[in-house]
Order: C-alpha cells, then structure tokens, then sequence
C-alpha cells in the first residue's frame, strides 16, 4: 500500500514538473533560448488562479480557464517584451534577460502581494478518497487525469496541427524554415504561449493544494531544468517522461532512503543520464 | 544575481564613501542610526519586513518623546536575504557606508555567523532578536566577539527544555521534519539528544519552501509516530499540515519549534481543526502583557503584531534604555558598553539583563493551538 | 541567339549591392533573369552567386541598388510577401525537416498557403515524383541525399512558383543522382516555372540552362546563353576548370 502511495505521490509530483518542464523544453526547441523564468510563470499564474478562484469568488472551472488563457496571453507578450528584443543577442544575453525578468516578476509579486503564503483551497482539495490505508485528495485525482489529458492534447497538437507541425519543422532546421516561410519569430510565441497556458492548468491544479509564495517558483525550474536535460534538450517528450521518472525515483528516495537525499538525487540522475546518454534519455529521436 | 552585481560595484567604491562618511560620522549631532541588518527579500522577507515594523514603531515613540539626548532615531535597510554571502555586503553596506552606530539582526543564524566578523572587526554593536543558533551565543561575549549581543532565546535554552518537560511527558514515539539548514539540523540536534525514553522513528529534512511534502509523510504515516515534531515555520508548517491531512496523516500530535503555534499556520489551515493541540516552545508571543502594543502596531500598520515585529520592538527599547544610560557621546563603542549594563524590565517581554556570553534571559513560552487560537500553556523561567 | 529583353525579364538586379557582416559581397551586379528560361549563376568561391539568391529573396539587405519583381521594386516587401508572390527557393544543403516524413515536410512546404488544395496538391506531386510516393511516411532523415534534394524542390513547387531560387542542386550527389536532379529541374522550368540556379557543377548546369551569368568578387563579368558560356575559351580556363 505504501508503494502505491509513493507511486501517486511521484506521479502527481512528476506532473506538475512535466507541466514546468514541457514549456522550456518546447521553447529551447524552437528557439535555443533557456527561459530561466519558466519557474516564476507558475508563481504569476499561482496568483492569478487565487485572484480570480478566491478573490473574484470565479467557479472553480471557470477560473481554472481564465488561468489558462490569460497564461497564454501572458506567455505571447513575454515573448514579446522580453525575448524579441535578444533574439539575435549572444546566449549570456539572453541569459540575463530571463534571470532579470524571473527577478523582476518575484519582486513584483511581492509588491501586489506581499510575502504571506496565499492559499485557494478548493471543496476538491479538502476530501479525500480513502481505500484502505490510501488516501488521496480528490484535487490530485483530477490533476493526475487533467495532467494526462492536457499531454495527450499536447501531443496530438505537435503532430497533427499545421502550427504544432511547424514548431517541430523550427526545431530541427531553421534554414528551411526560411525556405518555406515559416515565420519563426510567430513560432517562437505560439512556444511562449503554449509553454504559458500549460503552467497556467498547472497553477489551476495544484495552487489548491499548497502554499501560493512569491518564490514558489525557483526550486521548479531548476527541477524542470534538470528533467528537461535527461529528456534531451529540446524534447518535449523526453522532458515530460523524464519529470515523471523524476517525480517517482523522488517519492521513492523519500521512502526507502532518505529525504535529504531528494535533491541530489535529481542532479544525480541528470548526471548519469548525461553521461549513459549525452543527448539524454530519449536523444533527438522523438524531437518536439 | 542582479543584487550581488550592485553590492559588487558598492564593494569597490566602498574605501572613497567609507572616508567620507567617517568625517560625517563625528560631527555627534546628526540622527542615531540604526542598521537593519536583516533580509527583507527572498525566502524569510516575511521575517525581516515584520523586525523592521516592529523597530520602526519604537523608533517613531521615542522620536516622539525627543529622541535621545535630542537626538532622532533613525534605521537603515541592508537587505540580508537570509544568505550568508549577501548578508556580509549588506552588513559592511549598513557599517561602512550608512555608518550605523548599531545594528539589529541578522535574524538568521547563518548570516548571524557570517556577519559577527565584520561587526568585531569594525567595532560595530549588533543585537540579534529571532536567530536561534545557540553557536551564537558560545562565540560572543566572554573570550569571544564583544560586539554582538542577543536579546532572544537560544535553540539549547528552549529545545532541551521544551524535549524534557514537554515531548517527553505526552508521547512515547516521535517522527521529526526539520528545515534543511543549520538551523533546523542544530535543533534537530539537540532534541534527539534530549528524548530519553522516547523513540525517535525518523528523522527528515526538507528543503525550505518545497512544494510537495507528501512523499515525506506518506513514509511518516507508515511509521505511525504517536507524535510529530516540526522543526518549521509557518509556510513550511502549513503544508505539511495540508498535505498531511491529505494523505491521511491524522490523530498524530503535532509539536512544533520555529513558528508553528502561530496564528500565522492558522491563517493557512483550511480548517484549524486539522493543528488542534499543537504544542511549541518559543523565545516570545504576543501574550495578555502586551496587548498594549498590539494594539498600537495594529493601529500603525494595519496588521496584528507577530513574534518578529514584537522583538523587534523590544529589540529596539532594549538599545533605547542602553543609550539613556549612556552620560557621554552616543558612540558604537559607548552603545556597546552600555548594552552589557542593560538591566531593564521590559514591559511585554520581561527582565532584560545580559549574561557573560551576551546572552538575555527571560521566560520562554509553551504554545498550544487550542480551538482556532494560540493560547499560552505555560512560560517557563530560563 | 536570344536577346535579353527587359519586358521579358521576370526578375531584374539594377545595380544591387549587399554586405554580408561588414563584407561587401555584392558590387553593384545588373542582370535580368528571363522569363520561363533556366538562368544559371556560375563563379568561383566567394564571388557573390548564393548572396544573389539571398538578396532575391530578402534575406541579406540591400543597400544600394533595386531589385524588380515582375515589373515592381521589392525593397521593403518581407520574404514571406515575395513567397506569396511566386518566389520558392531551396536554400544550399539540407533543408528539409529531418525528423518529419515526406508528407508532412510537403505539408510544410505548403506552410504560406492556407487553401484546401493543398493535400490535393501534395497528390499531385507525389504522382509527378513516384520515389516521394513510396517514401512518404518515412523520416526525411531516412532518403538519400538525391532523394532529399528532390523532396526540396518539391516542397519548393508546392506554392506554385513563377520562379525558384535554387542553390546547388547537386551539391554533394552521385552522379546518377546529379543528372536525375538537373532532369527534374528541366522538367519543372518545363511546366513553365523560371529557374534561377547557382552551381558549382558550372559545365552540367550550363547544359541545361538557357542562359549563363558569370560573377566574380561580387560583379558580373559576362552574361550570355549556356551554350555560348559553354563554348566560350576564356569562360571554360577561368570558371569551368579545364
């Protein structure tokens, strides 16, 4: 019973890195560009989710979309705001511009919102299934499900639709891009946004199930950071199967060894992942 | 990173303004400044902010009573972020260029540590009212830094004390969650050497603001500890309590170090119920003797008084009472003199008085959640 | 011998120049490129022939000079316009999408049209190339080198071009693949499409081309038919290696 707790456990946690994870993986695919304040997009949308869910008093699925499409917005002005303007920038640029940003929305955070933990509770969150000694809240049930759901409509958009086709086409030939006329710099948004609506259902699932703070997002990024290196740079499938593996070897790791060890063991896994398989888990087969 | 690129461009301009600022500093009739050496950004703001409320407000009292020695009181910020590499340049920032002539904080014991050298070296008092290490008081005072004083409890005072008289009377097995930093590892420390007849099922560390504890308690929960120790604060407290109850980890007793019994952890419950009679060991409340000042922080700044800003506040009357006792000029080294005399009641708090090793004593609290509200067990002489 | 008439030129440089970085690569080049014909830029290394097609195309800026599109100056119109307008161009190396099959990178090809002929266009060409047919759902990265270079022109054609840019067909090839390229180059020209080609196979190209420009460090020293170029001595000891 314990192993199956731990395996949920891991799998919700898992999730919400893939969440993370699958937006900086899609936005390093089609742009090189490391987006450094992946983590604080969750903690913008934390808050956004609790303004309009506990503080605009929104139906909980109501304000669940708004999230998401406010996210997406959110997402494509970034870009705009901040990416356009060191796209032809060096890396260190570029890099700064992210970290700056990430600082940059943290503090502004706690100008609106002070640095008191926020909390949007939601009838889901607080009821629990209970099957023997397992118990689990309604929230991460929906989550587990949604988080699935949100992947499997990811993927079908990637593979079937003419926007997703093309982030795929900017990912591994940008010359030709040019050839075709794809517009690259409107693909690198549509990256943006995707990566933004899809932390946007993050906050949505998972804000009602823990504390909303100004730096919530620093330890996601450098989570996602490190599944998207096992996943290989750049695949949003190998970033959201390494954030599971990741999410299950940590539940794992808790249990059987101990909790001190959890953050070493991510960076251990990256590690040896890099060094069993330089171009990580699943290489640059499956691709974005 | 941006931060530490300014402190790094002060840090060379610093000997030119240094020099300037020592010309400034012996004309005596100037404003009293004093620094905030405490972090009012990253993963403990909540701390710093609430310190600086607090000194401010007894600042803004005295100020109204003609300062000292017609004198003002003024502060200084030097933002710390609870990190020790920062905390040092925001310290030299407070001595070298804002030209404090005393310093509050660091509030964490890791700056704490780190800062001590720039305060001895620079001659620079410093009074410390929330870090709890008790590696702070072992190194000041007496054959150590005679520069750095500390008006709250230290983890040793409260811990062994709180494990003896409490832990060890209403539990026989015990699983503790410490904060994984100095501070929580210390403490830890000291509990286990403080638990005879209790067995310690688990020890865990968590890293501070981590989002998801549930892994955690779901081994806690399979182990089925009789009680359950936080070595946490509030934020940390909260969702351990959540997410606690969401995986199914009730009717374990829940005690506490750092600030669980708050009523800050009962903001963040859903349903208060969930930390009924949490017990916890702290260095100060707010308690029925201070209402008064409750009230006019409340009325300030339109938020209820808290332990942080409470010692602040008394942080703040303690290096006041210092400085009316002082018959000369005001200066860093007669301030630091005047502090080992200290022998004040302070209202609120307690009898104020400084051991060998710059150490104050005073009452420590035995906190319980009792129905949606923090009431006071018992205080316990130190 | 044909005449290069401005009124039948589809593509006109008027003394373009363009740098590349603080380079200048092109020095003031005029030449018109005939409609309907195939037009081959021939040159050593370095002379300028793909910054031609690039500065064509909008990709490398133009700072002095114009260039005429179907009778109109094209400074200023973006890239994107100039493919919706009948521009296609199949870059030098690979430039497909490797991990894409066939389909889907013809699909890609069609990216700038939004109509509903589009996967009946793609039938299409999979009729006029049966070796994309069979490949079609396989990875691009799978076909040889050949057969990839024709996948790009065909994804060059699904816009239905008036003229396509392409820059060294038979780079890197076999030379059963060469010949089968330049074959389908005369076939597409045939359908009516103008093709302005650079080459370093100068001797194969000019073969099959109606016209031959030569450029070198950035200007054009001679303009003339294929078979003109081919026959003529100077060309054949200074640009065709023999």
């Amino acid at each position: 019973m314990v192993i199956l707790a731990q395996l949920i456990n891991g799998l919700a946690t898992g999730g919400l890195y893939a969440l993370v994870a699958a937006g900086i993986a899609m936005i390093f695919g089609v742009s090189e560009l490391v987006n450094w304040a992946h983590g604080e997009f969750l903690m913008i949308a934390s808050y956004l989710f609790f303004a309009l869910y506990v503080l605009a008093r929104l139906p909980y699925p109501i304000a669940g979309l708004c999230t998401m499409l406010l996210m997406l917005a959110f997402g494509a002005l970034f870009q705009m705001i901040v990416i356009r303007p060191v796209v032809h920038r060096p890396w260190q640029t570029q890099l700064v511009a992210t970290l700056g940003a990430s600082i940059f929305l943290i503090n502004s955070a706690i100008v609106v919102f002070g640095t008191f933990p926020r909390r949007a509770a939601t009838p889901l969150s607080m009821q629990n299934l209970t099957i023997g000694s397992l118990s689990i809240s309604y929230q991460r049930l929906l989550l587990i499900g949604l988080t699935l759901f949100a992947f499997f409509v990811l993927h079908m958009f990637i593979h079937r639709a003419k926007l997703g086709k093309a982030m795929r086409a900017v990912s591994q030939n940008r010359d030709a891009c040019v050839a075709v006329g794809i517009d690259i710099q409107l693909i690198v948004l549509t990256a943006f946004a995707i990566g933004g609506s899809l932390v946007g259902l993050a906050a949505a699932l998972y804000a009602p199930l823990g504390n909303i703070t100004p730096l919530m997002g620093i330890p996601l990024t450098f989570k996602a950071f490190a599944v998207v290196i096992m996943g290989g740079f750049g695949s949003v499938n190998g970033a959201v199967a390494s954030a599971v593996i990741l999410g299950v070897v940590e539940a794992f790791t808790i249990q059987f060894l101990s909790s001190a060890y959890v953050d070493a063991m991510s960076f251990l896994m990256m590690l040896t992942v890099l060094v069993w398989r330089p171009f990580g888990l699943f290489g640059r087969q499956v691709g974005i | 990173m941006f931060r530490r690129v300014m402190w790094l461009a002060l840090a060379t301009i610093l000997p030119a303004v240094a020099s300037i600022g020592y010309l400034h500093n012996s004309q005596a009739a100037g404003p009293i400044k004093i620094g905030l050496d405490v972090p009012s950004s990253g993963s403990d703001a909540f701390e710093g902010t609430h310190i600086a409320r607090g000194v401010q407000l007894a600042l803004e009292e005295q100020n109204k009573e003609g300062g000292i020695g017609g004198r003002q009181l003024e502060t200084a910020l030097g933002d710390n972020q609870c990190d020790p590499s920062v905390g040092v340049n925001s310290a030299r920032y407070l001595v070298n260029v804002a030209q404090a002539d005393v310093m509050i904080g660091s509030a964490c014991s890791s700056v704490t540590l780190a800062v001590m050298p720039i305060i001895q070296q620079a001659q620079v008092p410093e009074l410390d009212v929330t870090a709890t290490s008790p590696k702070i008081t072992q190194q000041s005072g007496v054959g150590g830094n005679i520069w750095k004083f500390r008006l709250n409890l230290n983890d040793e005072m409260m811990d062994a004390v709180f494990a003896q008289k409490v832990l060890a009377k209403d539990v026989k097995s015990l699983s503790i969650l410490a904060v994984n930093t100095d501070y929580g590892r210390d403490a830890a420390g000291i509990f286990q050497r403080n638990l005879p007849g209790i067995k310690v099922l688990s020890t865990d560390y968590y890293t501070q603001g981590q989002p998801d504890f549930r892994a955690l308690l779901t081994k806690v929960k399979a182990l089925n500890p009789e009680g359950l120790l936080l070595i946490s604060d509030y934020p940390d407290a909260a969702q351990i309590i959540n997410q606690g109850h969401e995986v199914g980890l009730t009717g374990v007793k829940l005690f506490g170090r750092g600030s669980v019994a708050t009523n800050d952890l009962l903001k963040l419950l859903p349903d208060p119920s969930w930390a009924q009679g949490a017990k916890e060991v702290n260095f100060w409340v707010p308690g029925p003797t201070a209402r008064s000042l409750a009230n006019r922080y409340q009325a300030r700044f339109n938020e209820p008084l808290n332990r942080d800003a409470g010692m602040g506040y008394f942080g703040a009357e303690t290096l006041i009472a210092a400085m009316k006792d002082i018959k000369g000029d005001i200066t860093r080294k007669s301030i630091r003199d005047a502090l080992e005399r200290v022998n004040v009641t302070i209202s609120g708090l307690g009898h104020v008085q400084f051991d060998d090793h710059h150490q104050a004593h005073y009452p420590m609290y035995i906190l319980q959640i009792w129905n949606g509200m923090v009431r006071i067990l018992e205080t316990i002489p130190t | 011998m044909p005449t290069l008439e401005p009124d039948h030129d589809i593509l006109v440089f008027d003394k373009v120049e363009a740098t590349y970085g603080e380079a200048p690569i092109l020095r003031g080049v005029s030449f018109g490129v005939h409609k309907g014909k195939i037009t081959t830029l021939i040159g050593p290394n370095g002379a300028g022939k793909s910054t031609v097609l690039r500065a064509a195309l909008g990709t490398v800026r133009v700072t002095h000079g114009q260039i005429v599109y179907r009778h109109q100056p094209i400074t200023g119109v973006s890239t994107t316009d100039r493919q919706r307008k009948g521009m296609a161009y199949c870059p030098q190396g690979r430039s497909n999408f490797p991990r894409m099959t066939v389909r889907e990178n013809l699909e890609m090809g069609a990216f700038l049209r939004s109509d509903r002929e589009v996967q009946e266009d793609i039938e299409t060409l999979l009729d006029e190339f049966p070796l994309l047919r069979e490949k079609q759902k396989e990875f691009a990265a799978n076909l040889s080198g050949g057969q990839q270079q024709i996948l790009e022109m065909a994804m060059a054609l699904i816009l239905h071009p008036r003229i396509l840019l392409i820059d060294e067909p038979s780079l890197g090839l076999s030379p059963i693949m060469v010949e089968q390229v330049f074959a389908y180059v005369k076939e597409i020209n045939g359908q009516g499409v103008t093709v302005l080609m650079v080459e370093q196979n100068a001797r194969r190209a000019l073969a099959i081309s109606d016209y031959g420009i030569v450029l070198d460090l950035g200007r054009v020293r001679l303009k003339d038919t294929g078979e003109a170029l081919l026959n003529n001595e100077e060309v054949s000891r200074s640009y065709l290696g023999s």
